[in-house]
């Protein structure tokens, strides 16, 4: 149904890419040229001539702001003035000269496709046209201000590297070639975005990943079909399993080692252009769970820290349900002094207890989101207007039951264990919520099936959503509620590293016994 | 597809969530009233169940909850008409659910009929918890039982039911939830027992007292046994958890009234059948510490120990011979079980005896042995010795 509505729109919309043809006359050329940048003041075109007598023109066509103009006039300029060509040099034998001997620079190509030349002048590169030639030489010019690398400020870690990647595909790809120093990691690069040109990076370690996911992604990414990807996220909606799930089947993160991890467990990673959030593939629900310190840290504290997560998703889904649950469908089952209390509490309220649940919770994804996006200083006044002032005017008004505060502090608070989970979690907490408001516990239960049947139901190229969560293999249970002690962990995750299962020889095991 | 169903469908829930807000069941906490503890009585004259409900309702004030109770009384021709004519009174529905002790009188447990009437709203009723504790108002109208000055805890009720959760160190009643009541009244080899409660004057107050238990046969309440005698009782059904054993004894005319604290019990009854005779042998071994000594004697001493429990073992059987061959002589009410045990451990001879068993059970003999073990005496090892 959406693809005929959007047929209809778009109607006969084609690409209004032409294809130019370079001539051998300079003059044109930079004719073409100019033509294509018209009235873009950014784009130099630099006119100068060999040293002997009938010299041979050539010019040089760069973007001034990302060119690095020194290493022009040295590398390219600088050599080009100084030579002597002879007349009767053929344009090829011309070309070869220049390339072997003269141009300096480290990464030069020859090319006759304009479009291929368009972009790498809009990408920092310089193109050399020189006269008598049909073809233009790149020069690998690039130079632009880039953040410096800084510990993600949304997945920090005590103990870890405090590395995150950058908006730079190219830094970012080395932060990941650094850690893995194997040939069989293999970097395949592509460019998705009509306009933009993203490049995007395929990585992986060829004798972990499976073919059968590398071939499906390759798949799904060629159907890609969009004008511009500015983020990761435009990638991850375009090709994700279950689109229309609030969960994620692909992965995100900022860190290089949690990538590492990924890759070495016989997942995909995608680097895109211009964003840190690097994308990881298959994703299942488990990981949602995982961080990677956890890995780091002593394997009693990290499983811990596991079960607390596992804890905060039941809270923060099921907490407030449960409660409007209790109170108002099953007074028998709250203990009776509890029951005195809540009772107390909710004298004089006004509303009935799902309405409060529902406005106190409104009011706090509104605070959420509020304070998430201004500068610190202000962010924390709206923290402090948020839960003191609203929380506290709110309960000696009467307009809110004491306990319902408390009850959704809990729940937000719980929300952040697992912030990758955020916005599914805001969903199922509304959903369960009405449904107990519906049916009591009756429908809460309802709603935890539905949940489950939907998990349940869900792959990731090709994988259970669920992998690990439904069995308790000894094997298996070593990176699902619990952290096994690395010496332990034996094998890669079940189906996703089936290709290459041994993740350690048994012998750290013997050595010990 | 899916989108466009999926959208009305959820605009659907969400409004019906606010409109349907008073559907079945769907109850605010502040919209009903909290019944604690309820009486029973039977007004004969005007032939109507007159049910009093004890009220809790919690004020808020600015610092502190504080929670209060109210009486409400009102009548009925049986006890739900009660229960539901009782809204006039309170206004808002009543909720039943967190009822602790229901109090009944004298006249309705000692009425067949008019008792049933009331167990079987009890249990049939989906609110009320199985778990409730009935008692009998002793020589009291029940109402009474609700209106003393408890000055604890502001509601009787409350008072009442953390006085069973804590019988295992008095020892002197034994709680009877509604399920086993209804249990044992099934059932033909045991009969049960409640316990009663009366009040009684302490200067100025009036305050409820928990004491021994009224013995039921058939459908109705026979008669009474008393607080030692209750100790007795639950010593020979093997629910003895606590309590005290106090002994008096004589060593070479130095008086000394000992207090045994009860730590563990067990006891063992089991039928014995022999020369066309059956004969109930009840073995009790009850482990005591010594915790007050009243007298200078060292019973910690191991002659004087082993004549202490001789002596409470000699105690302790006479008082148990004693309240069987009372409830045989008195009751016929076979509170003890023994019905029960032989049915389970000789089917064929219950099968004989069944039919006629308050009979049997008159002439039933029974035969106790009491071991009594001391274990220790607390922290002192020797009594406080005047000095001359």
């Amino acid at each position: 149904m959406f693809r005929i509505f959007k047929d209809k729109m778009l109607g006969k919309n084609s690409s209004t890419n032409q294809n130019y043809k370079l001539s051998k006359s300079i003059d044109k050329n930079i004719a073409l040229f100019k033509e294509i940048f018209k009235e873009d003041e950014t784009i130099i075109y630099r006119n100068f001539e060999s040293k002997s007598k009938d010299s041979i023109k050539f010019c040089i066509i760069f973007d001034k702001n990302l060119s690095k103009m020194s290493s022009i006039n040295d590398y390219v300029i600088k050599p080009i003035t100084r030579k002597e060509f002879p007349n009767d040099m053929s344009a090829k034998k011309r070309i070869e000269l220049l390339m072997s001997k003269i141009l300096i620079t480290c990464d030069n190509k020859l090319s006759s496709n304009t479009n291929d030349l368009i972009s790498h002048i809009l990408y920092g590169d310089s193109i050399l046209l020189i006269d008598g030639v049909d073809q233009a030489i790149q020069i690998c010019t690039k130079e632009w201000h880039q953040r410096a690398i800084d510990e993600p400020q949304a997945e920090r870690a005590i103990r870890g590297p405090k590395e995150g990647f950058i908006e730079s595909i190219d830094v970012n790809y080395t932060l990941i070639r650094r850690k893995i120093r194997s040939p069989n990691l293999k970097f395949i690069f592509k460019e998705v975005g009509d306009k933009t040109k993203t490049r995007i990076c395929i990585c992986y370690i060829d004798s972990l990943a499976s073919e059968k996911v590398l071939k499906e992604l390759y798949k799904r990414l060629d159907e890609i079909d969009i004008d511009g990807v500015l983020e990761s996220g435009y990638i991850e909606e375009l090709i994700k399993d279950s689109p229309l799930s609030p969960f994620k089947t692909i992965g995100n993160t900022e860190r290089p080692d949690t990538v590492c991890a990924k890759i070495l467990e016989g997942r995909i990673a995608l680097i895109v252009d211009g964003t840190p959030n690097v994308l990881t593939l298959p994703y299942i629900f488990l990981e949602y769970f995982q961080v990677s310190e956890d890995y780091y840290t002593n394997f009693f504290y990290s499983s811990v820290n596991r079960a607390l997560k596992y804890l905060g998703f039941f809270i923060s889904t099921s907490i407030p349900a449960i409660y409007v649950a209790l109170t108002t469908f099953h007074q028998e089952m709250i203990p009776t002094p509890l029951l005195l209390s809540i009772s107390a509490s909710r004298e004089g309220v006004p509303f009935p207890t799902i309405v409060e649940a529902l406005f106190m919770l409104l009011s706090f994804e509104i605070l959420r989101e509020g304070g998430i996006r201004l500068p610190s200083t202000v962010g924390s006044a709206i923290s402090f207007v948020g839960a003191v002032i609203l929380g506290e005017a709110a309960v000696s008004a009467r307009f809110v039951s004491a306990p319902i505060v408390i009850i959704v502090a809990l729940t937000g608070i719980s929300n952040f264990l697992l912030p990758k989970m955020l916005g599914a979690l805001i969903l199922i907490r509304i959903i369960f919520l009405i449904l107990s408001a519906f049916l009591g516990l009756y429908g809460y239960i309802f709603g935890v099936i539905g949940l489950f049947i939907h998990l349940f139901s869900m792959r990731s190229f090709g994988y259970p959503y669920m992998l690990n969560i439904d069995l308790l293999d000894d094997e298996e249970i070593k990176d699902t509620v619990i952290r096994a002690p690395w010496w332990l962990m034996h094998f890669r995750t079940r189906l996703i590293g089936s290709k290459n299962k041994e993740r350690q020889k048994d012998y750290t095991i013997s050595r010990r016994e | 597809m899916k989108m466009v169903k999926f959208l009305p469908l959820m605009i659907i829930f969400l409004l019906t969530t606010f409109i349907t807000s008073g559907c079945w069941n769907y109850r605010e906490i502040n919209e009903m009233s909290i019944i604690a503890g309820a009486a029973v009585d039977y007004d004969i004259e005007n032939d109507l169940f007159v049910l009093t409900a004890e009220l809790i309702y919690p004020s808020a004030s600015e610092r502190e909850i504080r929670v209060l109770s109210e009486i409400v009384t009102d009548t009925g021709k049986n006890f739900f008409d009660a229960v539901r004519t009782m809204i006039r009174r309170s206004g808002v529905k009543l909720f039943w659910g967190h009822v602790k002790i229901l109090v009944i009188s004298e006249n309705i447990a000692n009425d067949e009929k008019r008792l049933l009437s009331v167990i079987d709203f009890l249990y049939r009723d989906a609110e009320i918890r199985n778990d409730i504790n009935l008692i009998i108002a002793k020589d009291k109208n029940p109402r009474e039982i609700l209106e003393t000055d408890i000055k604890v805890e502001n509601i009787t009720s409350f008072y009442l039911k953390d006085a069973f959760e804590n019988e295992e160190s008095i020892s002197k009643y034994h709680a009877v939830p509604l399920w086993k009541f209804v249990d044992n009244l099934n059932s033909k080899g045991i009969s049960p027992t409640l316990p009663a409660v009366t009040t009684i004057k302490q200067k100025d107050k009036i305050i409820g007292q928990i004491l021994g238990s009224g013995v039921f046969k058939g459908g109705k309440m026979v008669g009474y046994i008393d607080g030692d005698e209750t100790k007795s009782y639950m010593f020979i059904i093997g629910e003895l958890k606590g309590g005290v054993l106090v002994v008096d004894k004589y060593i070479e005319d130095d008086f000394s009234r000992v207090t045994l604290e009860i730590i563990r019990n067990k006891t063992n009854v089991t039928p014995i059948y022999s020369d066309d005779k059956l004969i109930m042998n009840i073995e009790i071994e009850v482990s005591v510490i010594i915790s007050e000594i009243q007298g200078q004697t060292n019973f910690m001493d191991e002659k004087y120990t082993k004549s202490l429990e001789d002596k409470a073992q000699k105690q302790l059987k006479n008082e148990v011979d004693s309240l069987i061959k009372k409830v045989q002589k008195d009751f016929q009410a076979d509170i003890f079980g023994f019905g029960a045990i032989i049915e389970s451990e000789m089917p064929n001879l219950w099968n004989e005896v069944k039919y006629n068993w308050p009979e049997y059970f008159k002439e039933l003999e029974t035969q106790t042995n009491v071991i009594i073990n001391i274990k220790g005496s607390s922290l002192r090892s020797k009594p406080i010795k005047v000095g001359e």
